[in-house]
């Protein structure tokens, strides 16, 4: 199978009832040592067990590193799991020498598409000091139609061939524009099954761990520190709802964008950005709650003073709301015993937020893929520090 | 004297939008999408104030136009859902402004200042706009591209399905390709690729085209070419046109020998990285930029009245042809200035039509 993301590969989720299904089934049929095979392989030969696997094979140990994910999206395992698995069906892409049925429109140049002349100067067949490996290389071997490939591609348009509507490919530029696709169909699932993680079976959770681990020795030797672990909170880096509410709102909205969403939002997104459950306690993250009086509380305080009328001005008893939502029962003088009182509220999916305060949510364009406020966050910080090493994604 | 450009007084507005305008006039494309759009209006000649206006139905826009005879009308290039908070944006036309007013590498310098128009500005800007719609349509494949005279310049709307959505950021690279602003490298030459039918080196070409018939003296001293090239370069304009724009010549054939050198022993570059890159700083500067990479911008409204000007803002066709044939002296002349400009034009022909 070239593409897990391909026709083939989606006929296969299908016969399975859905990617739910799925994931359901997947622990009885695959281990988590042959899944972890797959993430193994960051630079050298790739095992010919791996690249050989049967297309069913395929399927449950890719999407069983899906499931894995949805615990921590953006995190170094997505990173792991993108690169090592790019690295295999590129290389089988490059060994079939086959492009149809994978997840991007492309086709193969016809006779005669392109002007002698222009094929001449772009491909050299008279330059005899190169070698025919290289040649090989200069090739345009596929086109794509513009709109599509104005989606995926990252570069500017002078280094690619560009006629009646189409962009002529090299085979590297092709494989590159797949991984593209590879990568965003990728984040895709991962924030769709992000939704899902707490009906996930434990197999996942398992998994999860398991790749943190590998990951970490990855990335400490090649990167340095990964978004997903508890940092100080960039605000530049908020979604535009976030910041919205953090500007101040009218009396109508101040508890939901303060209480409910600020709270939730800033309280996980600095002590615990990827729960690894959902009945997680604030006491289970840090060990005193200094962290939330110095850094969390002023935030969230000064919003209140932004709305109009201020809101703790009107109501006082309010803060004690904010410790319930942080999962200390109603109380304004918390100990960090006390977390679990109540539960500790986990930011609302954009849905919810687009429900009950339209005016907060302003979409750019990191929502896109994205289904709460807490993914976009991570999501930009995970896209931050791949610039910062020197990652292929500059968006 | 009468003048080809001026200003129209506040009675003339009136005039015009009770006597001449017509709803009719105002280009399909706009009227089936009227209730998505934003519409901005200029009451005073300061800039469009009265903004977020939304017309369900054209006779709202008609009756609010009759009634305020206003300085300019502009509408969003984006639809939205919510027009009237400009919310609900699910898409917008893909815009190049021409603009002759702030046109670089003018032939007109010795007629008038800067930041006016004359006939040479606007047949310069319809070139511009001529070598942008071949483009469009052969390499993008465009189908559904519109073509309109500003009042001061041209706008080209392109409306096939897939522009639509383009983000900010495709619409930039397009804009980078269409006016040719990414320089040209040592490696372009030497591989021969500056001289391919399409693509980016081909509309290079175009704009090489249009610099080098325009460029001066000045400008190439500016650049640092030496005396000697910028004499070869100014006497043999013709033939590089000719091998290099019109036939893609090499530039090793089609170049004046002394380019290949640098102009003086403390630079790098050739004469011809200079010569050619020189190209590239002035034709970033032939479309107003902001206009196509930003996605929620109003714009004239076609057969609207730009009254700084005093022209009709028109609405051209789809063709090369009809841009072509399209003189706004005679085409976008609102009734109250036809003596006027007619007089003005013909005036102006006499003293310097041979320079057209
Ligand atoms: S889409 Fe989601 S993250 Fe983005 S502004 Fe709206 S609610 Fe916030
Ligand atoms: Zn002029």
């Amino acid at each position: 199978m070239l593409d897990p993301f391909g026709e083939e590969a989606k006929r296969i989720v299908r016969e399975f009832g859905g990617i739910e299904a799925l994931l359901e089934r997947i622990p009885r049929y695959v281990g988590i040592d042959i899944v972890l095979e797959r993430v193994k392989q960051w630079e050298g030969e790739i095992p010919e067990r791996i690249l050989n696997m049967t297309p069913h094979e395929d399927v449950m140990s890719f999407y069983a590193l899906l499931g894995a994910l949805a615990f921590s999206p953006y995190g170094a395992e997505m990173e792991l799991v993108k690169r090592t698995n790019a690295r295999i069906y590129r290389e089988r892409i490059k060994r079939s020498g086959e492009i149809t049925g994978i997840s991007i429109p492309l086709k193969k140049i016809e006779k005669g598409e392109i002007p002698d002349r222009d094929r001449i100067i772009l491909e050299k067949p008279r330059h005899e000091e190169i070698t025919e490996e290289e040649r090989e290389k200069l090739k345009l071997k596929y086109k794509m139609s513009l709109p599509s490939f104005l989606r995926l591609w990252e570069g500017s348009l002078k280094s690619v061939y560009i006629r009646k509507g189409n962009a002529y490919l090299r085979e590297e530029q092709a494989l590159e524009l797949w991984e593209k696709a590879f990568e965003r169909n990728l984040e895709r699932s991962v924030n769709l099954l992000y939704e899902l993680r707490d009906e996930l079976p434990p197999y996942y959770s398992e998994l999860h761990e398991k790749l943190g681990e590998i990951a970490r020795k990855y990335f400490k030797e090649r990167i340095g520190g990964f978004s997903g672990e508890a940092q100080p909170l960039r605000f530049e880096l908020f979604p535009p709802c976030i910041k919205n509410a953090l500007a101040g709102v009218p009396a109508g909205l101040r508890n939901y964008a303060i209480t409910v969403l600020l709270t939730s939002f800033l309280s996980y997104a600095r002590i615990c950005p990827n729960p690894p459950r959902k009945d997680v306690r604030i006491k289970d993250c840090i060990s005193d709650l200094s962290v939330i009086e110095k850094e969390i509380l002023p935030i969230i305080i000064e919003a209140g003073n932004r709305c109009k009328p201020p809101l703790f001005e009107d109501q006082p008893h309010e803060i004690k709301n904010i410790w319930y939502h942080l999962g200390f029962g109603l109380t304004d003088k918390p100990r960090l015993e006390d977390s679990g009182n109540s539960t500790w509220y986990f930011p609302p999916n954009c849905d919810k937020i687009r429900a009950n305060a339209p005016q907060l949510c302003k979409p750019d364009s990191h929502c896109r893929p994205i289904k709460n406020p807490l993914t976009y966050y991570l999501r930009r910080l995970y896209i931050e520090s791949r610039k910062a090493g020197g990652g292929g994604d500059n968006e | 004297m009468s003048e080809l450009f001026r200003e129209a007084t506040p009675e003339e507005r009136r005039l015009y939008y009770s006597k001449e305008w017509k709803p009719e006039n105002i280009p399909e494309f706009i009227v089936d999408t009227l209730e998505h759009r934003e519409f901005g209006f200029d009451h005073t000649g300061e800039g469009p104030s009265d903004r977020k206006n939304v017309f369900t139905d054209l006779r709202d826009l008609e009756d609010y136009i009759r009634a305020t005879s206003p300085y300019a009308v502009y509408s969003s290039v984006a639809l939205y859902t919510e027009p009237q908070e400009m919310e609900g944006w699910f898409g917008a036309e893909l815009v190049f402004d021409i603009d002759a007013k702030d046109l670089p590498l003018r032939r007109c310098q010795d007629l008038h200042e800067s930041g006016r128009v004359c006939p040479i500005c606007l047949e310069d800007a319809k070139e511009l706009a001529l070598d942008t719609l071949v483009v469009l349509r052969e390499d993008f494949g465009f189908e559904d591209i519109h073509v309109v005279y500003s009042g001061r310049g041209f706008h080209i709307r392109v409306l096939d399905d897939w522009v639509w959505e383009l983000e900010s950021k495709a619409r930039e690279k397009i804009l980078a390709y269409v006016s040719s602003a990414e320089e040209i490298t040592p490696g372009d030459l030497q591989s021969n690729r500056i001289m391919l039918s399409s693509g980016y080196f081909r509309v290079f070409r175009l704009r090489f085209g249009y610099f080098i018939r325009r460029v001066t003296e000045n400008h190439l001293k500016n650049f640092g070419l030496s005396e000697k090239q910028i004499s070869d370069v100014l006497s043999s304009v013709q033939r590089i046109y000719r091998d290099f724009v019109a036939e893609a010549k090499s530039p090793l054939v089609a170049f004046p020998s002394s380019l290949r050198r640098p102009p003086s022993r403390s630079v790098k570059r050739s004469g011809l990285m200079i010569l050619l890159n020189a190209s590239t700083t002035f034709s970033k500067a032939y479309f107003d930029g902001k206009v196509t990479i930003d996605v929620k911008r109003i714009l004239r409204l076609p057969s609207s009245l730009h009254s700084k000007a005093g022209f009709i803002a028109t609405y051209i066709g789809t063709k090369e042809e009809k841009l072509r044939k399209f003189n706004p002296f005679e085409d976008a002349v609102p009734d109250f200035r036809r003596e006027e400009v007619k007089g003005a034009y013909e005036e102006w022909l006499e003293e310097h039509g041979d320079r057209l």
